[in-house]
């Protein structure tokens, strides 16, 4: 007897967890990936909105990536990539909402800085790629 | 002299763009001097492809002054590094090309019927108001900005075996378009200003190993 009630119960519980699922569309989701090899980097991601994708990597030390994303509206969808192999690098991502963005930036070698600032409303989309190999080179990206 | 170094490419230049401008500086005199007459070879030619009513009294009086320079460098006296084209009052004509070849309406595909379903679309959408900025570095202590401020720009910058390169991009208006390439170049200071209705900038500086500057067009 006892062994009915807990599956009608579990049965009840899926059923209510399903009915839930097809009542309101999914919401919107983040997505974040961090991989890290070697000493003293750092990676700090804010996202905020929906429909945002962040990826961080970074191979060496000293490494220094920061990435915030603002999507306000359904349709912003923000990208950000950054990879980082070396030692000493400096990333910034700021992308705002609204639009389309996306940003990849891929640095190589020791001491190289990328600064990449996107703002875009609804009828403007902003795309940027910094490619950066060698040492102490300083690339910055704004768009509006 | 190095403002006056900066100034005389910039003014020729803003002169020839029409609105675009792009100034370069090298840090060695040498160099200065055949960057200078490299740009005042382009300017010519530019002038001359754009008609004489584009020239004004003050380009005269600069290129008067400043084409001497263009045979100070031994490889610009013995060459132009520049290919030329079409020559001027050249024309062609081929009236009979339009009797080969099938017509527009045997180019065009069938037409669907109305009830069918569209094909689906394999290829990444059209964003004609997109701004576009890429940056590729490989060298050392070199500096790319990129400023854009507007809808449909595009801006490519490309430094492949330089040190020391600075290199300033700023677009302001609308379906903008430059693109700047260094290659082996040291020390090159680049600046483009582009405002609303510039044409596009095609600008490329190549450094020889044998030290001389190349700009072709």
């Amino acid at each position: 007897m006892m062994k009915t009630l807990t599956a009608a119960a579990a049965v009840t519980l899926g059923l209510g967890f399903a009915s839930a699922a097809f009542a309101a569309p999914p919401p919107l989701v983040n997505e974040s990936t961090i991989a890290q090899i070697g000493v003293d980097s750092t990676a700090i991601v804010s996202q905020r909105g929906g429909n945002n994708n962040q990826g961080t990597f970074q191979v060496g030390g000293l490494n220094f990536a920061y990435t915030t994303q603002y999507g306000a509206t359904s349709k912003g969808y923000n990208g950000a990539n950054t990879d980082q192999v070396g030692f000493g690098n400096f990333a910034t991502t700021t992308q705002s909402g609204g639009g389309y963005n996306n940003s990849t930036t891929a640095q190589f070698g020791f001491f190289n800085t990328a600064m990449t600032s996107q703002t875009s409303s609804s009828a403007v989309t902003n795309n940027s790629t910094t490619f950066q190999a060698g040492a102490f080179n300083h690339a910055m990206v704004t768009q509006h | 002299m190095p403002g006056a170094i900066t100034v005389i490419p910039l003014l020729t230049s803003f002169i020839f763009w029409r609105g675009g401008a792009a100034f370069v500086s090298a840090p060695h005199q040498h160099e200065r001097r055949r960057t200078i007459a490299a740009i005042i070879h382009m300017g010519i030619s530019m002038s001359a492809y754009s008609g004489i009513r584009q020239l004004s009294p003050l380009f005269f009086s600069t290129a008067m002054v400043l084409a001497p320079l263009s045979f100070c460098g031994s490889a610009f006296a013995a060459d132009t590094p520049f290919i030329d084209q079409i020559p001027s009052g050249l024309t062609a004509d081929i009236p009979s090309l339009r009797s080969f070849g099938p017509t527009v309406a045997q180019w065009l595909p069938p037409k669907l019927p109305s009830n069918s379903v569209p094909p689906t679309q394999l290829v990444a959408p059209h964003l004609p108001n997109a701004n576009l900025a890429q940056i590729l570095e490989i060298g050392s202590h070199n500096t790319v900005i990129q400023g854009q401020d507007g809808i449909g720009d595009v801006s490519n910058v490309g430094i492949i075996g330089g040190n020391a390169n600075n290199v300033f991009i700023g677009q302001d208006g609308n379906d903008l378009r430059s693109n700047v390439l260094l290659i082996g170049t040291n020390g090159m200071n680049v600046g483009v200003l582009e405002p609303n209705g510039s044409p596009p900038v095609d600008l490329a500086i190549i450094r020889a190993r044998n030290g001389t500057i190349i700009i072709p067009r």
